[in-house]
């Protein structure tokens, strides 16, 4: 992860984690003012407190306009907005993409352009790499349905598995099979030895029948 | 009531065959749809801040919407009922925020034990996994019906026996459904919970 960058859950949840922090912080903050807790609970809170006084108005025009004579004040205003909303829009244009990984390069067979690092030119389309590994784990015995994705960038691709279990079918097995046939198969033709692979296993849906 | 526990027989097996023990960990949800919810919210909100101020300083009259928000905001004290319920509920949505930032999610998805299948990483639903001891449930001589509910640490069977004795059901099912989670390869298998009742 760290090689390119933060994961995608890293920001959302960072993320997530600081809007969380500001709604309770600021409904802790109302709360506060509004139940008098200052003054119930003795909680010594410092000078210059926001909200102190349940009879307070939550934000008067005065409050609202204080800074306005300062000349720091609209470019910080202008600035803090826009900061925030181009972050959350950054923020949500990042959900949208499906993430795929597109075409991947083939490692050369050569070994002395490996150690090179050399690029060989030839590129598998990241699609019908997805399709063909889907279509050869959906063959394997116990298994009903499979389908793959490729997600990632091009350069660290990773593959997605779906794999459906027909009723009765022993999941340990379908997975050993999964990594010693179709797995290994893609990441050998490819030259992707190191292709990281998540498979999720799930049953056919449809009633369980007793058995006569 | 309930069988043994899964007599760990995975982890000592991987820590012997592999030299890094490779601890299959729980699945973390990429928080998705509440990312995209909480961005679009946040750009709204900052985008129309941003606008209105834009609007007022070029010299325009404020909107009717601006206007009424902050005369709102000077009107009501702090201890005004809608001023604390808003708070209560800014808490409240703060709190699940952080509750979905901190937790993996993804609790349909139980990790499988990866050791040899080439280095794979794999998670079973928890569905397949009350298929498979509903149907293991109903091969059982003597069981008419079952309810399974397959959970994280324990699936707890409900069995109707409609002959035979209720001792001899629930000791069959034991052996029979904690074999059958064995096969299902999980990283942590669910210990087996039995109990059986007459089908009349």
């Amino acid at each position: 992860m760290s090689r390119h960058g933060p994961s995608r859950t890293t920001v959302n949840r960072t993320l997530l984690a600081v809007a969380g922090i500001v709604l309770l912080g600021g409904g802790v903050l109302a709360l506060i003012g509004g139940l008098n807790l200052d003054a119930r609970w003795h909680l010594g809170l410092p000078q210059g407190w926001p909200w102190t006084d349940p009879h307070q108005a939550v934000l008067t025009a005065a409050e609202r306009t204080r800074w306005r004579g300062s000349s720091w004040w609209w470019p910080v205003v202008f600035a803090a907005l826009a900061v925030a909303a181009l972050l959350a829009l950054w923020w949500l244009l990042a959900q949208l993409g499906r993430g795929r990984a597109g075409d991947l390069p083939v490692p050369s067979p050569l070994p002395e352009d490996r150690s090179r690092r050399h690029r060989s030119g030839t590129l598998v389309r990241g699609k019908a790499l997805a399709r063909v590994i889907g279509e050869d784990a959906g063959q394997l015995p116990g298994v009903t349905g499979a389908r793959a994705r490729l997600l990632g960038k091009a350069s660290h691709p990773r593959a997605r598995l779906d794999l459906i279990l027909a009723p009765g079918a022993a999941p340990a097995e379908a997975l050993r099979e999964l990594g010693v046939g179709p797995i290994a198969r893609a990441r050998a033709s490819t030259g992707l030895a190191a292709l990281p692979v998540q498979a999720r296993l799930r049953a056919e849906d449809g009633p369980a029948r007793r058995a006569e | 009531m309930s069988a043994p526990a899964p007599a760990a027989p995975f982890p000592a097996a991987a820590e012997l065959d592999q030299p890094p023990p490779l601890r299959p960990r729980r699945f973390w949800s990429v928080r998705r749809n509440a990312a995209a919810l909480t961005g679009l919210i946040a750009a709204f909100l900052a985008g129309a801040v941003l606008y209105e101020e834009v609007y007022i300083h070029t010299g325009h009259n404020a909107h009717g919407w601006r206007t009424r928000i902050t005369s709102t905001l000077a009107d009501h004290s702090l201890n005004d009922a809608w001023v604390i319920a808003s708070a209560a509920v800014a808490c409240a949505l703060g709190l699940w925020l952080l509750v979905l930032a901190t937790t993996p999610g993804l609790r349909t998805l139980l990790p499988m034990d990866p050791a040899g299948t080439g280095g794979l990483t794999a998670g079973l639903e928890r569905g397949a996994v009350a298929a498979l001891l509903h149907r293991a449930t109903l091969e059982v001589p003597g069981i008419s019906a079952a309810k399974v509910r397959a959970g994280r640490r324990r699936a707890v069977i409900r069995a109707d026996v409609h002959f035979g004795e209720h001792e001899e059901a629930r000791a069959a099912l034991v052996s029979t459904l904690s074999a059958e989670r064995d096969r299902m390869g999980l990283a942590r298998p669910p210990a087996i919970k039995v109990k059986v009742r007459s089908s009349r």
